[in-house]
């Protein structure tokens, strides 16, 4: 029997940080500091309205099925919010979709966006396009409703890969206000070159949270937050004592791990 | 007994379940072989999956061909296609293998010599849109945009082997670039990742996610 | 950022931009210029450490591919792949072959092996060397892998049942390979989750052949060990071949390379000139 003595610590340590954060969020709701591109959502998709064009979205590669699931569900809050708008406004959306298993949720999400906006007649399914799983399928997609309908938004939200440069490229050339936010680094600076707000790294799963106001997501992100003090502490400690000279720290961590 | 299916509390049961086995079987070392049945068993889900998006995308497309909506054209080329390369797939030849009706020569053509250059050309448009970037927004709006320029400019002659016939010294700093500061930022996005999924699962367990369950609000 | 449109939908300047690049890119293809191509450290190691492999060793190849990444990759694994065949033939290795990707890997795997045929054709499949194809499950199927590899690998491409092929006899686990190739153009932290050389005493080694953006995400794990070392796209795959002595495409593609990273430093260095010419000649505005 191999016990893992250090993750496990570690992971009960998350989980009750976690815990007593949404249990502390039921009771007072969490201060999250304002998103520039949560805050004009209204603008674009008013913007859209003017033009007569629609708003585009995506949520990428990720699905709700790996590691980037956090993400995905974090850029599908953030597409409710788009559909709340777009109904608002009388506004058509479109939604480019890689993962069969979203479809539904997706469907559900941007139906209940204008419900709640005051144009429930305005949503048809035709608004959840399945491109297949085939990633090259999701670029040409975009790539062709973009240069076609020349959206007056664009948005790409979530785990995303080479769709992102694809998506906002495309979005430069035709004109489009653009939004983007991925924790997926790599991309960033396309997305911050190209786009006119951005959410950077973990801020998407942040904005997720404010959008839904729901108390166990913000209480979860303030939880989460926590935990990570604690580690810049950790790593703090650790880098003054290497430079000082002294591994003591070192090697009590590593005793720990096992 | 349809009244109990329905109700929310069995699809976070059966997760709970299915998760709290497997977490234990990591942290302890014990139980693998159920664990790893587990697991086994997701890989057949998984391939579930695609028959669903084989139905998502065939009802998509019938819809617009039956209702002559706006390009239906090109959902009935691309329902032509798909069923051409279904039936090459299901019924080709492959190693000794000679095939029903599809032969091995045509069923490489297909896939050797028509889908994987069309596959190779659309992520080349990633090459090309990247100069779009670069003549439209690569502007130094501010002191951190021209720093992500110019560092931009220190890993293109980094990677190409030009930048070290330029000057041997974009080698060492391209490296360092590459290995220490940017691997810096990866640490911390990667922890981030790691405890945002952390949070899921544990707000999934606590009946508080229920996206995956396909209500959402 | 409005686009202006003219001769049509699509802005000329783009058009310009692009027609330039493809000019550039492809010039070299033709005329070869032959820049010489510096060995970068992490490629000569993972040189190193297949030339380690000695006789019985077994080398699993997994591609987490699809055949679109093929132009930056596969000079990389066709590299490899004509390496590992030749220590087939000289040292009596074994190799296993099969991609985790869930789109498109076993074209990919065609692909490559097409392009090294004249490197395999001779050797004894079955025994030297075994294609799997695609393995469904992507991550859990890397997991069943390490734990019960007949599991995973129930048939292998032409559907001969695990038990049938004698180089699989006494592969039960992960422990039981030697080292491993994993070219990915997606996630590379699948690898030291699944096949961690800390993690599994058998396992001496593993490569990680990826794209040059994805270089810093499995840097922390090649500090830690969890990664032995790793093959930097196009470039790591041109090093490769002038370390085996075989030259191809990703030597080829390394002057139309250069020439196109001096083509996006030269637009970086226009358009901010440019801007920055504009922006002095206009009167100051306050910021909103």
């Amino acid at each position: 029997m191999h016990v893992r003595v250090f993750e496990l610590v570690t992971f009960a340590l998350l989980c009750l940080l976690i815990y007593l954060g949404i249990a502390r969020a039921k009771k007072t709701k969490p201060y999250v500091r304002p998103f520039p591109a949560l805050e004009h959502i209204d603008e674009a998709v008013g913007r859209a309205a003017e033009m007569g064009k629609s708003v585009h979205y995506c949520t990428g590669w990720g699905g709700l099925n790996d590691e980037w699931a956090p993400v995905t569900t974090a850029a599908l809050a953030i597409m409710g919010e788009f559909a709340k708008a777009c109904g608002k406004y009388g506004v058509p959306m479109r939604y480019s979709c890689i993962r069969s298993h979203i479809v539904p949720i997706a469907e559900d999400i941007i139906k209940f966006g204008y419900d709640t906006g005051g144009h429930p007649e305005m949503y048809t399914p035709d608004m959840v396009y399945y491109t297949s799983e085939e990633q090259r399928a999701l670029m040409s997609a975009m790539m062709g409703y973009i240069m076609r309908e020349r959206p007056a938004v664009n948005c790409i939200f979530g785990a995303t890969k080479y769709e992102t440069i694809h998506s906002v490229g495309t979005g430069a050339i035709a004109g489009s206000m653009q939004f983007a936010g991925t924790p997926r680094l790599y991309y960033l600076p396309i997305i911050l070159c190209t786009c006119d707000y951005a959410l950077i790294g973990e801020e998407v799963y942040a904005a997720g949270a404010v959008v839904t106001g729901e108390p166990h997501q913000l209480g979860s992100v303030r939880g989460v937050d926590f935990f990570k003090m604690i580690i810049i502490a950790l790593i703090a400690i650790s880098v003054i004592l290497s430079s000082a000279g002294t591994d003591w720290f070192q090697r009590l961590i590593e005793f720990v791990a096992g | 007994m349809a009244v109990i299916l329905k109700r929310g509390e069995i699809p976070i049961i059966l997760f709970t379940v299915v998760s709290g086995i497997i977490l234990f079987s990591y942290f302890t070392g014990l139980i693998p072989e159920v664990a790893d049945e587990l697991i086994g068993w997701s890989i057949i889900l998984v391939s579930f999956s695609y028959i669903l998006g084989l139905v998502t995308l065939l009802r998509y497309h019938l819809v617009r061909i039956r209702k002559r909506e706006k390009y239906w054209p090109y959902s009935a080329i691309l329902l032509a296609f798909f069923l051409m390369f279904l039936v090459s797939g299901l019924l080709g030849g492959v190693g000794g293998y000679e095939g029903i009706a599809v032969s091995k020569e045509f069923k490489d053509f297909l896939w050797l010599h028509m889908l994987a250059p069309l596959q190779t050309g659309v992520l080349s448009y990633v090459g090309f849109y990247m100069y779009t970037v670069f003549f439209r927004g690569a502007r130094t709006r501010s002191w951190d945009i021209g720093i992500m320029l110019i560092t931009a400019i220190l890993l293109m002659l980094y990677t190409a082997p030009i930048g070290a016939a330029i000057w041997p010294g974009f080698v060492p700093i391209g490296a360092w670039l590459k290995d220490v500061a940017n691997s810096g930022a990866y640490r911390g996005i990667m922890i981030g990742v790691g405890i945002g999924l952390i949070a899921l699962w544990l707000r999934a367990v606590l009946g508080y996610e229920k996206s995956y369950l396909g209500g959402g609000r | 950022m409005a686009a202006k449109t003219e001769l049509g939908r699509f802005p000329t300047a783009d058009r310009v931009i692009f027609l330039v690049f493809l000019i550039l890119i492809s010039t070299p293809l033709v005329v070869l210029i032959g820049l010489p191509i510096p060995i970068s450290e992490s490629t000569r190691k993972s040189y190193e450490l297949m030339n380690s492999l000695k006789s019985g060793d077994v080398l699993v190849m997994c591609f987490e591919m699809d055949v679109g990444a093929f132009p930056a990759l596969g000079p990389g694994d066709m590299a490899a792949l004509k390496h590992a065949f030749t220590m087939v033939k000289e040292k009596g290795i074994k190799v296993i072959i099969f991609g985790t990707y869930e789109s498109g890997v076993k074209i990919y795997i065609d692909k490559i092996l097409q392009e090294t045929k004249e490197y395999w054709e001779s050797l004894n499949y079955g025994v030297d060397w075994v294609n799997f194809g695609w393995i469904p499950g992507h991550e859990t199927a890397m997991a069943t892998f390490a734990r019960d590899v007949h599991t995973a690998c129930s048939v292998d491409v032409y559907g001969t049942p695990v038990d049938e092929l004698p180089i699989m006899k006494d592969i039960k686990t992960i422990n039981d390979v030697t080292g491993i190739w994993y070219t990915t153009y997606s996630s590379p932290d699948m690898l030291p989750r699944q096949w961690s050389p800390l993690e599994w005493p058998g396992l001496k080694w593993t490569i990680c052949s990826t794209l040059f953006g994805t270089v810093s995400w499995l840097m922390p794990y090649v500090n830690a060990g969890s990664i032995t070392s790793y093959v930097a796209d196009q470039r790591g795959g041109a090093e490769y071949e002038v370390l085996i002595g075989k030259r191809g495409l990703g030597c080829k593609f390394m002057d139309a390379q250069s020439l196109g990273h001096i083509y996006g430093i030269a637009l970086i260095i226009g358009s901010n000139v440019y801007y920055l010419y504009t922006h002095a000649k206009k009167p100051k505005r306050k910021e909103e």
